[in-house]
């Protein structure tokens, strides 16, 4: 609504004024709406009351004539000025505007004004700013991002890592000057979460690698013009395990891990071992 | 000798050859002149009393007789204006023609006259301020009777005054009503936003803000009637001329249509999407009407029940005045001053910031009313920035260029011109006749009459 006047519920009246949005309701109702309010009493206008604008017949046409008739002079005053004198005259005279009232306005060129009906009661739906729909697409079931390729995204992403390991140099940094317990809490979760992060991608790598290694074993000896080399779960776990071995060997904590993997087993065997309940 | 112009340039067949009068009759006639008006309505029935079309003959002798006798007494008539005006004891045929051809135009509202270039700097110094204790608030509108003779003003403090255009003193006043007075007197409750007089001066209509509209008889200032049916406050009142139809805008978005020869209701024209800031209207059963934030224009062909909508403006809408049947012209809080044709769904000519920019807030100053001189090429509009600003409307309302400036003070709220151009008068404010977004101290809630002249043309 207009910023200048000073409107008191105009809102709430101009909704009183039935502003639909299907057609046949608005012309079917808007007989109706216009007879609201009227002083007759309910009993002495049944046809005009219930009467469809649109449909109407010769012998409806006949019928509120007779009723029309059987008013007193200040109830048909009454009725003149509630719907107005021109549709009041129309139904009297019985004389319905056909050939003037165009439907269907079509304008010489598109220079010309747009032409519409004055008397519907339908909102045009304009809105005067028109701000822009975002459209959202997830990129999962998006067809246009196409087909999720995970050597790539991880080739593409890869500069992220790098900003976790400089990130949890800062953060440990922050945690040797902070002194609230509750941020303390937060960096430490925070730490520990991006160095478990920073641990799995190097593991992955590590297992590119070794697939990589793989295929490059297979490559040359396709050259060589030899079969190819498939590898078998048993061989893959061979070479996992020569290869723990030599990094905790290295480590010197190859002593440690042997005791704890030999606890474990242990306790392991000791299930199956019988007890002594019985 | 024939005095029917039309004859000539149109090369067209008369069916009767001694029917000769200003008016056309007969239904070709009235065909070939809708010709050129691609948006006429078919229905109207403008010239409808006086069609006398008969099929015997014998009738057709006297009515031609009778045509001829009227058409002889009219020229006479018109002989005896003209002599009158220019003194002279022998009259020129083309002065009679000229003016015959003139009648003709404004009847049909094809009427152009190029008059703006012919009106002279003005005076300051014969300028009138007109005050009374019983506008102490802004004057929100004003209308001037027909015949020049008086004026008809109202203000925010709910008053209507009627001036004397002879004396240019007060002659009447409607007081405001409130709860306290008896039901008896009758007034308005709050601020008149909206006054009109019919063409005969018959009827004064006036709207408020509290959906009333009242009708007063200009001479006797006595209530006539109260026309309720409007949901909001009334913005624009206009007659259609020539009629008793009053056309009414109000902030509900509709447009009502009242009888004021029955006292009765008409119709509804429904359309706008914001409330409805001013009306106009000339001789056709055609209204006007401008529609604030909507930006739209509508031109609402009554008896068609259709509209044609008009873009543009960015700001609100707030005042659109007709300059003849064919061409309008309106203004805006965006400061454009904007010419329109019927033809074309845009402006054809547009000034942007026409009355300059506001430095407080570096946004160009609201354009608060304009009018314009009927069939002319005469524009006057007004803002807060000083000045009342007359434009002339060039070749073939395309063009606006600026003519004169006349200095005054305060919020111009209302202007008109009077119908012989002679004057042009101003309703000042202290505030915008809509709100109290600014206050002019020094200016004075006033009307202003500027004498207009035009220079002598040899």
């Amino acid at each position: 609504m207009s910023k200048k006047w000073q409107v008191k519920n105009i809102v709430d009246e101009a909704s009183d004024i039935e502003e639909t949005e299907e057609e046949g309701k608005n012309e079917e109702s808007s007989e109706e709406d216009e007879l609201s309010g009227l002083d007759i009493p309910e009993t002495k206008l049944p046809v005009l009351r219930s009467i469809h604008n649109e449909r109407n017949e010769d012998a409806d046409k006949l019928a509120i004539r007779e009723e029309l008739s059987a008013l007193t002079f200040e109830e048909l005053q009454k009725l003149k000025e509630k719907i107005g004198s021109k549709k009041f005259n129309q139904t009297l005279t019985g004389v319905k505007k056909k050939p003037q009232v165009k439907t269907d306005f079509k304008r010489a060129n598109p220079n010309r004004p747009r032409e519409i009906s004055s008397k519907s009661r339908k909102i045009e739906t304009k809105v005067a700013v028109q701000v822009p729909k975002v459209f959202r697409s997830d990129p999962r079931f998006d067809n246009l991002c196409g087909e999720f390729r995970e050597r790539s995204f991880y080739r593409n992403y890869d500069f992220v890592n790098k900003m976790k390991e400089d990130e949890v140099k800062k953060l440990k940094e922050e945690l040797r000057e902070e002194t609230q317990p509750r941020r303390i809490e937060k960096i430490k979760y925070l730490i520990q979460r991006m160095e478990n992060q920073i641990r799995a991608v190097k593991k992955r790598k590590l297992e590119e690698e070794k697939q990589e290694e793989e295929k490059r074993i297979t490559i040359e000896a396709l050259k060589e013009g030899k079969s190819p080399y498939f590898a078998t779960k048993w061989a893959r776990k061979e070479r996992d395990l020569k290869e723990k071995f030599e990094t905790l060997k290295e480590e010197g904590r190859l002593n440690q891990y042997m005791a704890k993997k030999r606890k474990h087993n242990a306790q392991r065997d000791r299930r199956h071992m019988p007890s002594d309940h019985y | 000798m024939s005095f029917f112009i039309r004859k000539n340039q149109r090369g067209a067949k008369r069916s009767n050859g001694a029917a000769v009068t200003g008016r056309p009759k007969t239904y070709k006639e009235k065909k070939r002149l809708a010709h050129d008006d691609e948006i006429s309505s078919h229905s109207e029935g403008e010239n409808d009393d006086s069609r006398v079309y008969t099929e015997s003959e014998e009738d057709e002798e006297t009515v031609q007789e009778k045509r001829l006798r009227l058409t002889k007494e009219y020229i006479q008539e018109i002989e005896n204006q003209e002599r009158m005006r220019r003194e002279e004891q022998d009259i020129d045929k083309s002065v009679i023609a000229h003016r015959l051809k003139e009648d003709l135009l404004e009847q049909s509202g094809r009427l152009r006259r190029t008059v703006a270039d012919s009106y002279e700097k003005i005076d300051e110094a014969l300028i009138r301020h007109l005050h009374c204790k019983d506008h102490k608030q802004p004057i929100t509108c004003l209308t001037i009777s027909p015949d020049c003779q008086s004026l008809f003003t109202a203000s925010k403090d709910c008053t209507i005054v009627k001036w004397c255009l002879v004396d240019f003193k007060k002659s009447a006043v409607i007081k405001r009503v409130d709860k306290k007075t008896s039901s008896e007197v009758k007034g308005h409750k709050s601020v008149v936003q909206s006054l009109s007089i019919s063409s005969d001066g018959k009827f004064l209509a006036s709207g408020d803000l509290d959906n009333q509209i009242h009708i007063w008889d200009p001479i006797t200032m006595k209530w006539m009637h109260t026309f309720r049916g409007h949901r909001a406050g009334i913005t624009g009142l206009v007659f259609r001329r020539g009629t008793h139809t009053l056309y009414s805008a109000s902030m509900d978005r509709t447009v009502k249509i009242w009888n004021l020869d029955e006292m009765s209701y008409v119709e509804t024209l429904l359309g706008h999407q914001d409330a409805i800031t001013s009306i106009d209207a000339l001789n056709k059963e055609r209204a006007i009407t401008a529609g604030g934030r909507d930006n739209s224009l509508r031109v609402w062909k009554i008896p068609e029940e259709s509209q044609l909508i008009f873009n543009g403006h960015q700001g609100s809408i707030d005042c659109v005045r007709l300059i003849n049947e064919d061409h309008f012209v309106s203004c805006g809080d965006d400061g454009m001053l904007s010419l329109w044709g019927s033809q074309k769904k845009k402006p054809l000519c547009s000034v942007a910031g026409a009355h300059g920019m506001d430095a407080s807030n570096n946004q160009a100053f609201w354009i608060s009313s304009v009018a314009a001189l009927t069939n002319t090429d005469l524009i006057a509009s007004g803002s807060q920035d000083g000045f009342i600003r007359l434009w002339k409307c060039g070749d073939n309302f395309r063009t606006l260029t600026p003519l004169l400036s006349v200095p005054i003070c305060g919020f111009v709220n209302s202007l008109a011109f009077s119908s012989d151009g002679k004057m042009l008068i101003a309703g000042l404010g202290q505030e915008h006749r809509l709100g109290r977004w600014w206050r002019n101290g020094s200016a004075k809630n006033e009307i202003v009459i500027i004498p207009l002249k035009q220079r002598e043309t040899s």
